[in-house]
């Protein structure tokens, strides 16, 4: 997978949200780890699915975990 | 090394894909040539490949896939998806390819001349071109398994 434009912030919210490990919010959002950890390094892009079901796992807005720079 | 269930399962069939490639061209190579097929022989030697297929999947699968695997996700598709269309493409490729040499070889493409395409006048005979059709076959699925593993390791 390329690098792509979409930024995340899945690695802070991770550690705001009582240092939840990788494998916890994989599982949490019915990924591999691998997901995660490719999603946190920029190099997948998520489903629209996905995303929400991440963004409902830390409960905030879809555009607070990701940003997508209009440059 | 992080890898997970999925990419270790990539790894154990791309590697007996290998195997048993290199194992068919040795054997057929060995038998008869490639020019020529002689079908007792060929019969053992399918029948082989078979056999050798099955026993390395179940001694691979056990060896290195004890823990439950995981199911698959969206990344596990995309990835698959790419490996697919690859091995798709490259299988069209050498396919065309073939014929294309059949088709040269005869010169079927000379313009204002006449050619038959026959069994016994082609110049690539049957077993050359099974041979070939096999290779694409495995070539193929060589690639598709190799493009998956390629994605895996990238991230």
């Amino acid at each position: 997978m390329a690098k792509n434009k979409i930024e995340n912030k899945i690695r802070q919210l991770r550690f705001d949200n009582g240092q939840m490990t990788q494998s916890d919010l994989a599982s949490k959002v019915k990924v591999t780890r691998q997901t995660i950890l490719s999603l946190e390094a920029g190099r997948y892009s998520p489903s629209l699915e996905l995303a929400f079901r991440i963004a409902r796992t830390f409960q905030v807005p879809l555009e607070e975990v990701f940003q997508y720079p209009s440059n | 090394m992080n890898i997970s269930a999925r990419e270790k399962n990539t790894w154990i069939e791309f590697t007996i894909t290998a195997v048993v490639s290199l194992y068919y061209f040795y054997s057929s190579y060995r038998l008869s040539g490639w020019t020529q097929i002689v079908s007792y022989d060929m019969g053992v030697l399918v029948w082989n490949v078979i056999v050798l297929s099955v026993v390395a999947s179940i001694i691979l699968f056990v060896l290195f896939s004890l823990e439950n695997p995981e199911q698959k996700d969206e990344r596990d598709l995309a990835i698959e998806s790419r490996g697919n269309a690859l091995g798709y493409y490259s299988l069209t490729l050498l396919c065309c390819i073939l014929i294309g040499t059949i088709m040269l070889s005869e010169g079927i493409l000379s313009i204002g001349e006449t050619a038959t395409l026959t069994a016994q006048a082609s110049s690539i005979n049957s077993a050359v071109a099974m041979h070939f059709l096999m290779a694409a076959l495995m070539i193929s699925a060589l690639f598709k398994q190799a493009t998956q593993l390629f994605f895996y390791r990238r991230g």
